[in-house]
């Protein structure tokens, strides 16, 4: 292990998934909480932006392209977790709840589409169709069941950090170490700001924080079928990790239940399928010879 | 006696008959040689002769080979204008093989080729610098991972002619090519592991075409 940390290759891929973004999240996370002591309602809705920050000194040490437009399709991640949290936020701001629903069904289909768009434009009309009509449905419903209209976002934010570290864990032993990054980077961040979050006093998640973090978890998720090949059992265990995160989530919000526990309790039920994904990755990985 | 007589003759009589026709071997036909008529001529590279393969430094301690196995595209040479010569090929960059399956399969992936987004390879020449008999160097632009960079190869004709039998069955005019250049891998975006494999990467692509037109 000591081994490891001294190769100048493990050393820096650890570096650039782990300590810059814990370092940009930290620092940003005190700034924002020193500066907004006189200012709670702004406390509420700026976990999303440091999170995007947060998440953006890891992705610009890791993939270093902020292109436009993108040249590749890791690099819209930005743009869509940008545009994306921005647009769910003035939704949000609107009375009627179909206008939230509506903003994150439109952000997951955009972004859905420019994502698959490589392997959509090779298959024919129908097959590209429901494709992305089901990447559309399932990232849009775990979208609405973790962030329901105007209610707290933390539990989503716990549900979010087990699907991130999922990614992390399954990306490597799919054959993509830069995806296993990026995943291991939004874990950070969000570890970091649940902390935050869960000690400091007037801290609920309003629209879009937890928003982006799915915005960014389904971008992963999707380049990690889609273009590293993780199997269809595997990226099921993930997707039900999330499902019964938000489901416990759902849960703890119709009892009412306000105990910091409740925030945890959601990452907690998700870690169990999550870890199921992980060791099916692991197996595969196994099957295919291990390491080179 | 009379017997072993009628033997021999028989035996020279068919013997004569095949050389005459050409069915057994003569001593010049076993004898490997370079074709060096004039490689004049718009090609379609044979995709079972030609190849591109690449060195790459790895962990500091090696150099790994790696190849690319489909290949298509046309050249268009003229020794008397080589202004009007030109070279256009592409390369499934998913017929990537290090003989490992494993370190395909990731080489496909995000991380380096990503070959579901980018499934092509591409070189289109822009001008070709004679600088010898059987050499020059040849200017274009090299597509990698959706990027776009100038590249000189460094070109040798290996020779050129009429070639009996090949193209199966009938045979055809054919010529042939080695070119090489040096690339940086991280200017074609793909950078990944750049502490663990190098990022200069020497590129080798030998080429045979069969003539479609003069």
């Amino acid at each position: 292990m000591w081994n490891l940390w001294q190769s100048g290759f493990v050393r820096h891929l650890i570096e650039d998934s782990a300590l810059l973004p814990a370092a940009v999240t930290t620092l940003l996370g005190v700034a924002m909480y020193r500066g907004t002591r006189n200012h709670f309602r702004w406390r509420t809705i700026l976990w999303g932006p440091v999170l995007l920050a947060g998440f953006f000194g890891g992705y610009a040490v890791i993939y270093r392209d902020f292109s436009f437009p993108p040249r590749t399709v890791l690099s819209w991640l930005p743009w869509l977790a940008v545009a994306g949290g921005a647009t769910v936020a003035l939704a949000d701001r609107l009375d009627r709840n179909y206008w939230g629903y509506g903003a994150r069904g439109v952000a997951a289909g955009v972004s859905s589409f420019l994502l698959l768009w490589p392997i959509l434009r090779q298959e024919s009309m129908s097959s590209a169709f429901y494709v992305w009509l089901t990447v559309t449905l399932l990232w849009s419903l775990l979208w609405f069941s973790l962030t329901p209209h105007r209610q707290e976002q933390k539990p989503a934010g716990t549900t979010l950090l087990v699907g991130a570290v999922g990614v992390a864990l399954v990306a490597p032993l799919s054959g993509s170490i830069l995806l296993a990054q990026l995943g291991a980077a939004l874990a950070v961040v969000l570890a970091i700001l649940l902390l935050f979050s869960i000690l400091v006093a007037g801290s609920r998640w309003h629209s879009p924080s937890a928003d982006v973090g799915i915005l960014i978890l389904g971008a992963l998720l999707v380049d990690l079928r889609f273009y590293a090949g993780t199997s269809v059992a595997v990226m099921t265990w993930l997707l039900v990790s999330l499902a019964a995160g938000s489901g416990m989530a759902g849960i703890i919000r119709h009892r009412g239940t306000v105990a910091r526990w409740a925030v945890v309790a959601p990452g907690l039920v998700s870690l169990l399928p999550m870890a199921v994904a992980a060791w099916m990755a692991l197996q595969a990985y196994r099957a295919r010879g291990g390491g080179y | 006696m009379l017997q072993n007589k009628f033997s021999t003759a028989l035996g020279a009589t068919i013997l004569s008959i095949a050389f005459s026709a050409g069915i057994a071997p003569s001593a010049d036909a076993a004898v490997y040689h370079t074709l060096n008529d004039s490689p004049a001529g718009t090609y379609r590279i044979d995709p079972d002769h030609s190849l591109a393969w690449f060195t790459i430094g790895h962990a500091g301690v090696a150099v790994v080979v790696g190849r690319f196995d489909k290949m298509s595209g046309t050249y268009t040479f003229n020794p008397a204008d080589p202004a009007a010569d030109k070279a256009d090929i592409r390369i499934a960059a998913a017929s990537i093989d290090t003989n490992l399956a494993l370190r395909d399969h990731d080489l496909r992936g995000p991380d380096f080729f990503n070959v579901k987004e980018f499934p092509d390879i591409t070189f289109s020449s822009t001008r070709y610098q004679p600088t010898g008999k059987d050499a020059g160097l040849l200017y274009g632009k090299l597509t990698i991972h959706g990027v776009t960079r100038p590249v000189i190869f460094h070109l040798r004709e290996v020779g050129a002619g009429p070639v009996p039998a090949l193209p199966k069955p009938w045979g055809g005019y054919l010529s042939g090519y080695e070119a090489t250049t040096t690339i940086q891998r991280s200017a074609f975006g793909m950078d990944a592991y750049a502490g663990m494999i190098a990022n200069t990467v020497r590129l080798h692509v030998n080429i045979e075409g069969i003539r479609t037109a003069d």
